[in-house]
This record gives C-alpha cells, sequence and structure tokens, in this order.
C-alpha cells in the first residue's frame, strides 16, 4: 500500500499530512491531526457527531476517505474560534443550556456555523432544517434551536453595533 | 420565594466551555505513548461450549502484542453489579451472541482486526433459550447453575382475595413492552496503563467509576487500593454505562502487555454487547367502585432479562412497587419473575423498570374509565396519591407530592393549546 | 479497512484508464457515503479505490437542446439547490432535497445514487421514473442508454450493466414542459431526516389541453429490488381525463401488484400495501395541483 501525502487547509493552516489511504477524514483528523472534536459516534453517516465543514459545507467525516480532502478547505470545532475564546455560536450554547452530554456539541456547532454563515437570520424552521443531520440522544433539541437563534440575534445586534 | 444562590437561576454548566470548544476528553480522545489497540473475539451463537480455540495464529502475526483467553485472568473471572454472573471472558460456555470469548492487542486498530480474524473457535451448540416461556418449561436448557429463574418478587399490601368483592367493576388486560437499546451517542471506550507505581489506571466512559475499580482488582486479584478508575468526560449513559464496557479487557491486557492499552467500541459492538431496557409482560387485573375508587390491583409480571443478570434485582425491586402509580389502592398483590435466557442482557435504564410499569397502570386507568363511562381525567384525579395517601409499601407519604398539581397544570394548559383535544380526553 | 492504493484522477480520461489498469480489484468513490461504510466495516475490500471528487468535468447540471445534462459528480445537495430543477422537475428536486440530511447531501451524487442501485435510491427512482438515459464510459468509448436497460443488465457485481473499468458519467432526459407535463415526489421514512425510505412514490403526468392524460409514469421506490413499475396502473390512467376520482380507481390495482410482488416477504408487504396507497393519494393531489386541474387536501 502506498503511503499518500494529502495537502489541504485545515483550520485556515495549510498543511501535508503524510498518512495511509486506508483511513477515513475522521481518522485522519483525529490521529494524525489530533483533532479529538471531531466525534466518532456511528460510523454510517446517521448521527452528525463527526462533523466538519468542508469547503464550508458540513458532511461527515466518517463518510470520506482521508485522500478525498486533498485540496480541500476543512474546518472543524477548533478551528472555529482560534484565540481561545467562545465565539457567538458557543456562547449561546453555553448560555441556552443547549449542552448536556457533550458528544454531539462539536457537529451541532459546525452545522449552525455552515447555516449562520450563509443565512445570518434564520427562521425556527431554517434551524430545524440545518440541524437536521445532527442527532443529540439526551434530546436537548429545543436548547439547541434556541441557542442558534439566539447566536444569530447576538451576531445581528453586534453588526448593527 | 426566598432569593436563593443557585435555586432558580440560570446557571452554565460547569463542564460547557470545554464542551463547545471541543478540548472537552471524551475516553476514546486519550492517547498515550507506546499505546496498544485493544478488540474482543465474541461469540457468533448465542449458546455454546467452547470446543477448542486457537489463538496461535492471531499471536504469531507481527504486531500483536498479546491474544488472551479466560486463562490470563489472574484473579476472578465473574463479575456484575448484583449477581457476579458474568464472565469477563468465557470459561466454561457461550450465554449470549456477542459474549467475549479472547482479547487481543496490537500496534494499530487494523491490526487488531486482522488478528481477530485469525482466532479459530469450535463451538458445540446448544438449544438457545429464547423467550421468558420457554425459559420457565421444566426441560428447558438451563443458562446459568439448575434453574432459569433469575429474580423473584412478591409484594403483598391489604387484602387482595377479599376486596375484589367490593369491586363494582374489574378489567383485566395483558400489556408487553418491547427490549430497548440506550443508543449513548458515545459508542463505550476506555484506556488502561499500569502508572509508575504499579497501581492499574482506567480512564473509561463510565456511569460507576467505584464499581469499576472494585471489578477490575477482583479481576486482576489486587487490592482495591492498587486500581484506579477515572471517569472521562462521558458522552451519555442513561444506565447503559453503568455496567463494565472495555475496562476489564483493556486493564488485562495492560496487565499483561505492561502497555496502555486502548478500546473503542463500534457501534455495532456497543449496541450488541451493552444492557437494554427490560421488556415486561404484565397481566393485570384491576378493580373499582362504581364511582371510580380504586379498590384493588393485582398483576403477575414476568421478564425475559437476558443472559445476564446486571441490574434485575434492583428492577424487579422497584417495578412491582410501582404497579399502581401514582394512584391510592388499598390492597395490591404483584409477583414478579425474570427469567435468565440466552438473548441480550438487560440492566439499568432511566426508571428502573418503572417506565414498564407505567404502560400497564395507565392502560389500567384508562380502561376502568372506558368502562364505567368516566374521562380518564377524571378517575385520575379521583384517585391522585396527595400528601397522607399510603403507598403499596405500607410508606405514608407525608410530604411533596406533586401528581394532582401536575394533573391540574397539564389539564389547563391542554385547554389553552389543544381545547379540541381535551374536550374529548374529558367527554370521553 | 484494509489496505489500498489510492488515485486522484482529476479527468475522466485519466479516471478511465487507471479503472482498466486496475480492473481485477477497483472500486470508484464518488460520495463515499456507502463505499466507505463498506470498507470500514471491511465488507468491501478493493486493492484500489480511484476517487472521482476531483474529477470537475463530472459535476454540472445543463439544459440545452430539450434536454437536462446532469454529470454524475453532481451532489444531492446542488440539484436540490437548483433553480431549474426545481421549476420543472419537482419530483428530482423532492427525491434529491430528502435524502439523508444535510451532511450526506453535500456528500452523495446522483451518479452514485444510481450506480450503487440500491433498492431504496431515491434518486434513481426518480430518474427511472422521468425514463431518463445513462452515459456509460470506459476505454472502449462511451454507450448511452435507456435506464431500465442500464439496471436490467449483469454487469461486474450484478446491481446493473457497469462493468469494472466502467464509469457512469452523465444521466439526461428531456425537459418536461411544465405546461402539460407534473412531476412529484413523496417519501415514506420513519423520520423527516436521516431516514431511509420505506416507499419513494414518483410520479409524472402528461395532459392534453382537455386535461387527458398523454403520458403517465409511475414508480415507487423501496418496494422491490429495483423501482416498482405500476404499468397497470399507467395504462388505466392513459388516454383518461385526469381527476383525483379518475386517479383513486388505480389504487386496488397497485395494492394487488405490491402484494404478489411480495408474498416471500410478509413482513414488509402488509404495511407497505396500505402505505403505497396513502403515498400516491399524496402524489395524486400534487400532480393534480401542479397542473392546475384540482385542489385536493390529503
Amino acid at each position: 500500500m502506498n503511503k499518500i501525502t494529502v495537502r489541504c487547509t485545515v483550520n485556515h493552516k495549510s498543511v501535508e499530512v503524510e498518512t495511509a489511504p486506508n483511513k477515513r477524514l475522521l481518522d485522519m483528523l483525529r490521529e494524525d491531526l489530533n483533532l479529538t472534536s471531531v466525534k466518532e459516534g456511528c460510523s454510517e453517516g446517521e448521527c452528525g457527531a463527526c462533523t466538519v465543514l468542508y469547503n464550508g459545507e458540513p458532511v461527515t467525516s466518517c463518510c470520506i476517505l482521508a485522500g478525498q480532502a486533498q485540496g480541500a478547505d476543512i474546518v472543524t470545532l477548533e478551528g472555529i474560534s482560534p484565540d481561545g475564546k467562545p465565539d457567538a455560536v458557543q456562547q449561546a450554547f453555553m448560555d441556552s443550556g443547549a449542552v448536556q452530554c457533550g458528544f454531539c456539541t462539536p457537529g451541532m456547532i459546525l452545522s449552525a456555523e455552515a447555516l449562520l454563515a450563509k443565512n445570518p437570520n434564520p427562521t425556527e424552521e431554517e434551524v430545524k432544517q440545518a440541524m437536521s443531520g445532527n442527532l443529540c440522544r439526551c434530546t436537548g433539541y429545543a436548547k439547541i434551536i434556541e441557542a442558534v437563534l439566539m447566536a444569530a440575534q447576538r451576531r445581528r445586534e453586534e453588526g448593527q453595533a | 420565594m426566598r432569593d436563593y444562590a443557585v435555586l432558580a437561576k440560570d446557571h452554565v454548566k460547569v463542564d460547557a466551555l470545554e464542551k463547545v470548544m471541543g478540548t472537552a476528553k471524551f475516553a476514546a480522545d486519550y492517547k498515550m505513548p507506546n499505546m496498544l489497540y485493544g478488540g474482543v473475539f465474541r461469540s457468533t451463537v448465542p449458546h455454546a461450549y467452547v470446543k477448542k480455540l486457537n489463538l496461535d495464529k492471531a499471536r504469531a502475526l507481527p504486531g500483536v502484542a498479546c491474544a488472551l483467553d479466560y486463562t490470563a485472568i489472574p484473579g476472578k473471572n465473574r463479575f456484575g453489579i448484583i449477581f457476579k454472573d458474568e464472565p469477563c471472558l468465557v470459561d466454561d460456555k457461550v450465554r449470549r451472541y456477542g459474549d467475549a470469548i479472547a482479547v487481543v492487542a496490537a500496534e494499530t486498530p487494523e491490526l487488531v482486526q486482522d488478528a481477530l480474524d485469525l482466532i479459530e473457535v469450535e463451538y458445540e451448540e446448544l438449544e438457545a433459550v429464547s423467550s421468558f416461556e420457554r425459559a420457565m418449561e421444566e426441560d428447558s436448557p438451563k443458562v446459568h447453575g439448575d434453574t432459569n429463574v433469575n429474580v423473584k418478587k412478591h409484594l403483598e399490601y391489604g387484602n387482595v382475595d377479599e376486596a375484589w368483592a367490593k369491586c363494582d367493576v374489574i378489567v383485566e388486560n395483558t400489556y408487553s413492552t418491547h427490549i430497548l437499546s440506550h443508543m449513548f451517542i458515545e459508542p463505550d471506550a476506555g484506556i488502561a496503563y499500569l502508572d509508575e507505581q504499579g497501581i492499574m489506571n482506567v480512564i473509561a466512559s463510565t456511569q460507576n467509576a467505584h464499581y469499576d475499580r472494585n471489578e477490575v482488582a477482583a479481576m486482576l486479584g489486587v487490592p482495591q487500593n492498587r486500581v484506579r478508575v477515572k471517569q472521562a468526560v462521558t458522552g451519555g449513559g442513561f444506565g447503559g454505562k453503568l455496567d463494565i464496557s472495555v475496562q476489564l479487557h483493556c486493564a488485562l491486557m495492560a496487565w499483561h502487555t505492561k502497555r496502555p492499552v486502548k478500546m473503542v467500541r463500534s457501534r455495532s459492538e456497543s449496541t450488541m454487547v451493552s444492557s437494554k431496557r427490560h421488556p415486561m409482560t404484565m397481566k393485570c387485573k384491576t378493580g373499582a367502585t362504581k364511582d371510580g375508587r380504586l379498590v384493588a390491583v393485582e398483576c403477575y409480571m414476568t421478564c425475559d432479562a437476558g443472559a445476564y443478570s446486571s441490574y434485575a434485582p434492583a428492577v424487579i425491586g422497584r417495578a412491582p412497587v410501582h404497579i399502581v402509580g401514582p394512584y391510592e389502592c388499598p390492597n395490591v398483590r404483584c409477583d414478579a419473575v425474570f427469567a435468565y435466557t440466552n438473548n441480550p442482557m438487560c440492566g439499568a435504564f432511566r426508571g428502573f423498570g418503572v417506565p414498564q410499569a407505567a404502560v400497564c397502570h395507565e392502560g389500567q386507568m384508562n380502561a376502568l374509565a372506558k368502562a364505567l363511562n368516566m374521562s380518564p381525567l377524571e378517575i385520575r384525579m379521583i384517585n391522585a396519591q396527595k400528601v397522607g395517601s399510603v403507598i403499596p409499601t405500607g410508606q405514608k407519604l407525608t410530604e411533596s407530592v406533586g401528581f394532582m398539581d401536575t394533573l391540574t397544570q397539564a389539564r389547563d394548559k391542554a385547554a389553552e393549546v389543544m381545547p379540541e383535544a381535551l374536550e374529548r380526553l374529558t367527554q370521553d | 479497512m484494509k489496505p489500498f492504493d489510492f488515485y486522484t484522477p482529476t479527468t475522466v480520461e485519466e479516471a478511465l484508464k487507471l479503472m482498466h489498469e486496475h480492473r481485477e480489484s477497483v472500486s470508484v468513490i464518488a460520495g463515499g457515503t456507502d463505499l466507505v461504510l463498506e470498507l470500514n466495516e471491511r465488507k468491501a475490500a478493493p486493492a484500489v479505490i480511484i476517487d472521482l471528487k476531483h474529477i470537475e468535468e463530472l459535476s454540472y447540471i445543463r439544459e440545452e437542446g430539450g434536454k437536462f445534462r446532469i454529470g454524475a459528480m453532481t451532489t444531492h445537495a446542488a440539484l436540490a439547490a437548483d433553480q431549474r430543477i426545481r421549476e420543472k422537475v419537482r419530483m428530482l428536486h423532492d427525491a434529491t432535497r430528502l435524502v439523508g440530511s444535510p451532511q450526506i447531501r453535500n456528500l452523495g451524487t446522483i451518479g452514485g445514487n444510481i450506480a450503487q442501485s440500491s433498492v431504496a435510491g431515491d434518486g434513481l427512482a426518480a430518474c427511472v421514473t422521468l425514463n431518463a438515459d445513462v452515459t456509460l464510459r470506459s476505454v472502449r468509448g462511451e454507450r448511452t442508454m435507456n435506464i431500465n436497460d442500464f439496471l436490467a443488465g449483469e454487469g461486474k457485481d450484478k446491481r446493473n450493466i457497469l462493468e469494472a473499468d466502467e464509469l457512469l458519467t452523465e444521466i439526461s432526459f428531456p425537459v418536461p414542459d411544465t405546461k402539460h407535463t407534473a412531476t412529484a415526489f413523496y417519501k415514506l421514512a420513519k423520520r423527516k431526516s436521516l431516514a431511509i425510505s420505506v416507499i419513494g412514490g414518483c410520479m409524472t403526468a402528461t395532459v392534453d389541453d382537455d386535461g387527458v392524460c398523454t403520458q403517465v409514469s409511475m414508480r415507487g421506490g423501496a418496494l422491490g429490488r429495483y423501482p416498482m413499475h405500476f404499468a397497470a396502473c399507467e395504462e388505466y390512467l392513459l388516454g383518461k381525463k385526469l381527476s383525483y376520482a379518475a386517479m383513486l380507481e388505480v389504487l386496488p390495482m397497485m395494492h394487488d401488484q405490491i402484494l404478489e410482488a411480495n408474498r416471500s416477504r410478509p413482513w414488509s408487504v402488509f404495511y407497505k400495501k396500505e402505505g403505497a396507497q396513502g403515498v400516491y393519494k399524496k402524489l395524486f393531489a400534487d400532480i393534480l395541483g401542479q397542473l392546475g386541474i384540482e385542489e385536493v387536501q390529503v
């Protein structure tokens, strides 16, 4: 088996990862780059815990081979607020009690970020749609939807200020 | 209301910051230098003697650090939260699909899979006991020892036999609830290592660190102060992480290899062998006077509790006590029998049998309402427990009985948001 | 995952050469939403995997010469977001809009959906209902065929006609005349999201200026190995003036056909024969509404 070199952007930095091709993007991020916010919940694209942003769009990194990330722009939760301070979405998740066991949280936040980047003023229905690929077994959906709407509102207010 | 420092105020959960930043460390996120990965060779039959087990080829594979069967266990090979009836690795026979027969540690997860594929096993299959009914038959194979009765419970309150004569209406129904998986979103995982003082450390996704420590110590045959268990940030449990998952296997392999061993279950492995909600069948007879007051409840409760006992003795303690629900009833009898079978093991699951009992008592209340031509809400209000009520254990409730408030508030809310439905409910 | 060699071609030409060279044991990967799971569970273990993600020439939606031409690597998300598809081929819009989850729609491709030929593939069912053509390419050349012939073929894995070194590159079908033609899709599943179709109901119908049906196509996904063709229902409706009442008359035929075709699967047919009728009532109402014939509440 030939090793492969994956050149891509991860969390706003260019990286070159020499890795085995028989790995998923999920494994490359967790094992080679130590980005352990990317969680493996179901291994079949059903739970959304391994969601990352791939060229700005949310995808389940358990369904992508490492080599397919060649040239892509990947963002994990670690790349959302590199200064170590929670951004509006993260803060809203804390403030509205949207975090329970926390295992779905990274994927949830990334799905929310992808939505708000495109649509800064989503309706509740649009939030539900955008978050529909992320399961929360603690069943905290009401708070999670509330958090995304809260983050959107805060960002709009900040923008106006 | 008094102004409390914590009560009635919003607070940010203590570990919320790490969780939203992605820095919270769950069990699978731990990595150590020189770490091995572990995996389990599991039975593909539900009930069988293991005639032959060949680990040689797995051991010979380069990169495999160990392949162990039960003979490698230095201490006890039986564990369990209440009854010690589950083996760490199968010694006498397989009791369910997915029983652990051998464990393997290797340099990479891929090598672990390769090694597991090289393990050879030969079974002498036995008839699988797959239902409560079959388990109770005299000629059924016995899963453990000489009886398939796992636990029994009898609850007797008042005088049920005499009470039937006082009833104007009696309803009899049978209710069945099904087996359920917790489906915690984080599959079980853990890592074990010996530290420089020779203490076995286990970091795991668990709800039960103290119990885990005792079991690891017993399995290794060392005092409890030689084992330290740390709960990693845990991605949901719902009762399903009260039992042992990877702790013993990690510790056993770390013990033999003197290297850290990490195990992460796949979703399918986790679902296959983690505990389940007890499926129950409740045959229930309930009597009341014509003005709707409960007079007597009698229930025969049976359960296929699976291959190992887990929390069955606790669940069977709770479910019968709750068989009348939040209602006053002066005469109650409940007989419960939980059986061993070769099905998945049932254990703790949010409510310990109380939700199953609720299916029965709420069904019976609806049936009574129908028989008496009363509204389902009214019959509940007539019988609702309140301060001063005595429950079937003989305990008098002296404070904090919120059921009546709940009912009235639910009724008022329903009047507001779903008036048609409420009308149907109160007219019926 | 077993080891394999991995290639990332950027042109079809290059991909076809690689596929031919490694045809003994090769898989191509498009969206990956099926293959990566199979690899991870070691259910698939090809020696070589060829990634199609970087072949830009396979990702397009074109409307030209009265036809829609869709590149095989077009994602469900791209199809669902396309305004032309939304306005002119509602069925394909809805079929792709409702697949999996946002994450899965960003990965999964229409070509992958058709090439996998899964029992419950919604994109596949929609394309069969549209009577689409598929174009396949290999180092030996190109062939374009009707999707039914594609499915009837027995290629390398018996799912369809595709040979080991052959690539599905394009799906094409005539642009419907929306004045006279309506298309509709309805998915019956356990949940709105992250749920595979229990029934993926598809229908197209064309009427003349008098409202008489001149073309009708009815296919149900997840009712058999391939999208079930309700030929008797179509025959009954053809030449009739379309109305909700007239369309309801085909439901007993549909019931019988599902029952007959699934006798060996009593556990699912009991549900599906009833469920399909509910699905098609929704589709009838949708079609009639789009054609402006009748407003029906279902």
